[in-house]
């Protein structure tokens, strides 16, 4: 076998085995070959003193610490497990766990209607006070603009205006915020809705 | 030879060499062979890992036109084959024990 031919098959069986330092020890392979050549051997004999490149592989795969030898078996066994039959055993605990996961599921899905209900409900009311709120202002203006008419007593006409302007300035004031509430509940829901919909139809 | 105490012993060979100076891959290939058996494929983890522990440090030089990397001792080198020896004193203490119970046991 000449260098280059033992240095390649070397890189490939080395690669296979998932090493971070293959290239550190081609150079030393490399360097030994040049040495021994250096020493009088043929490229022949240089690469076939070196033994069988199954024997290198094997020595590093020996020092390869325990603990990434056991990650990689668990990466192999789960890669595995999942192309036989893709997760058979998910099916196996969903039909087993019947009687833990409905319940838990059910409880889940009521409150998650539950928080819609009493957010929506609380959407509608305050969307309501922000209507009513100027129709009212308008509706005592209009009740002013009577009085001057001459079709009620000029105290009427105090009150109304009174009113119209505690109304109009309330709906004034609250008319930003509660946008703003909206637009932020909104997006909240927004995201939730599109993550249950990403869990549940990956 | 179990491979644990093996491979201590040669990282234990290797320092000794470097001790009387520095020196690169095949040579010390040649000069723990005059020793104990050592193939480039043992040598190379031993010499990897006591590079990553400290105990020698690996640089390059020119030779015939090619890069060769050369192992230089460190002083914790030094210091790693004072220990081996005084371990290793401790073992043959322990040795000298098991050999004199099994002669009494034989009596």
């Amino acid at each position: 076998m000449s260098k280059e031919e033992f240095l390649s098959t070397l890189k490939t069986e080395l690669e296979k085995q998932n090493l971070g330092n293959v290239e550190n020890m081609l150079q030393f392979y490399d360097e030994m070959i040049c040495d021994r050549m250096e020493d009088g051997m043929t490229e022949e004999e240089a690469t076939a003193s070196l033994g069988s490149i199954q024997d290198i592989v094997k020595e590093v795969v020996w020092e390869k610490p325990v603990t990434t030898l056991v990650k990689e078996r668990v990466q192999q066994s789960k890669a595995k497990a999942e192309s036989n039959g893709k997760g058979a055993i998910w099916i196996v605990l969903a039909v087993l766990g019947f009687p833990i996961w409905l319940p838990i599921a059910a409880v889940i899905a009521v409150c998650f209607m539950v928080i819609c209900l009493v957010y929506w409900i609380i959407v509608l009311t305050i969307a309501l006070v922000l209507l009513v709120f100027p129709l009212t202002t308008l509706a005592c203006l209009v009740g002013a603009a009577g009085v001057l008419l001459g079709f009620a007593p000029f105290s009427t006409m105090m009150i109304c205006l009174g009113g119209a302007m505690i109304l109009g300035s309330l709906s004034f004031l609250l008319y930003k915020p509660c946008l703003l509430f909206f637009k932020e509940t909104g997006t909240v829901f927004a995201k939730m809705l599109v993550g249950l919909k990403k869990t549940l139809f990956k | 030879m179990e491979s644990q105490f093996r491979r201590g012993i040669l990282e234990a060979c290797v320092l000794a060499v470097l001790e009387k100076g520095e020196s690169y891959g095949y040579q010390l290939v040649k000069d723990v062979n005059d020793f104990i058996e050592i193939s480039e494929s043992t040598m190379y983890p031993i010499l990897r890992r006591l590079e990553q522990t400290e105990l020698l440090e690996v640089f390059s030089m020119e030779h015939n036109g090619r890069l060769r990397k050369y192992y230089r001792i460190t002083d914790k080198g030094r210091e790693k084959i004072t220990e081996m020896l005084e371990e290793w004193a401790e073992i043959v203490k322990i040795y000298q024990f098991i050999v004199k119970e099994r002669e009494e046991k034989n009596e």
